[in-house]
This record gives structure tokens, C-alpha cells and sequence, in this order.
């Protein structure tokens, strides 16, 4: 059941978008594990930071 | 005596209007991101140096990794916690320095924009990186 749930969300989650085996901060590599953030990854979080700063500025603009 | 009102208001909240002014704010919230990450990387590369799996810290095409032998699920687990725990480490002493020094009074602007943005982007990481934690490696 766990199984079955989890074969359903993991093409659905974030980390299939991020182009790696099964997300961004973690892939398998010759037996070793590889802890990084791919640029689809630093993409993402990058604009997720400029829409949070453009909110902030609309906030202020509107706040005055 | 408004004037002197408003000058304060405008020293006191520099990194606000900053942000109004001009898009520098991008280029620095890319800097702070990048901050946040190599941070997020050094917490992998300590937890497995202390559990002494010969990490590799290192730079492909820009990218910051840590490349680490495998002992068991629960070193991985601890391991891949590391990341997002150092993050929030990294914001809360960026927090306390900026409750310490006041939201932007007596600091040149992008300082005190940076110091903003430092803890922002950390917390921005390490809840990203919490929230595919349950899709991510080995499940």
C-alpha cells in the first residue's frame, strides 16, 4: 500500500521536475552518494526568493 | 522635528526602500542563495566527516556537492537532515545578528539588505529541501 502511494507521488512531486534519477539533492553515483542542488533546483528556489521579495514590495508600496 | 521623523524612518528602514529604488535586491538574493547552499552542503559534508565516510566537497559545472560513501539507511538519514538543520542554524544566528543591530540603523543598506536576505533565503532552503525529503534517495 506505502509502495503503491509512493510509486504515485513521486512523479508528481517537486523532484521529478528537477531533472535528476529522483530529485535534486540526492543521486546514487558508483556506489557513493552525491548530496547536491542541480541549477533546475537553484532555478526554482531563486524564483521562488524573487516572488517572495516582490510581494514584500508590493506590500511596502501599498503600505504607504 | 517631521523632517527629522521621516530621515530616521528612512535610515531605520534603508534596505526597504532598496528594494523600491532599484534591482540590485536580485542580484544580492542570488548571492544569499548561494550562501544558503554552500552552507546546506558544509552541514552534509561535518555529519559525514563525523561518522568518517571520506566526504569530497567539491564544484561541477557551478554546482556545490558532497560526495560520500554509504554506511546504512540511518547514517543516510542523519546525513541528509544535516543539510536543512545547518540551514536553520545559519538563519537563526543571522536572526539574532540582525535583532542585535536593528533592522538596517547605522548600516549601509545593502548590508542590512543582505543580513535580510541571508536568513530569508536559509529558512527558503532548508524548508524546500524538508519538503522533498520524503521523495528523496533512498526510500
Amino acid at each position: 500500500m506505502i509502495k503503491t502511494i509512493k510509486k504515485l507521488l513521486i512523479p508528481l512531486s517537486l523532484s521529478s521536475l528537477t531533472g535528476c534519477d529522483m530529485t535534486g539533492l540526492v543521486v546514487k553515483d558508483e556506489g557513493k552518494i552525491v548530496y547536491t542542488f542541480t541549477w533546475t533546483t537553484i532555478l526554482i528556489l531563486f524564483v521562488a526568493t524573487i516572488i517572495i521579495l516582490w510581494l514584500i514590495r508590493y506590500y511596502i508600496k501599498n503600505a504607504k | 522635528m517631521q523632517n527629522k521623523k521621516e530621515a530616521a524612518y528612512f535610515h531605520a528602514n534603508k534596505w526597504k526602500h532598496l528594494l523600491l529604488l532599484d534591482y540590485n535586491y536580485i542580484l544580492i538574493s542570488l548571492l544569499a542563495l548561494l550562501i544558503a547552499i554552500f552552507f546546506h552542503e558544509l552541514g552534509h559534508y561535518l555529519a559525514a566527516f563525523y561518522y568518517d565516510l571520506n566526504p569530497i566537497f567539491g564544484i561541477n559545472l557551478g554546482t556545490i556537492y558532497v560526495k560520500t560513501n554509504f554506511l546504512d539507511l540511518r547514517t543516510h538519514e542523519i546525513i541528509s537532515h544535516a543539510g536543512p538543520i545547518m540551514n536553520l542554524v545559519v538563519a537563526s544566528f543571522a536572526l539574532i545578528l540582525l535583532y542585535i543591530r536593528g533592522y538596517g540603523c547605522n548600516m549601509h543598506g545593502y548590508y542590512s539588505l543582505t543580513l535580510f536576505l541571508i536568513p530569508m533565503t536559509n529558512l527558503l532552503v532548508a524548508l524546500f529541501s524538508l519538503i522533498l525529503f520524503p521523495f528523496s534517495g533512498i526510500l
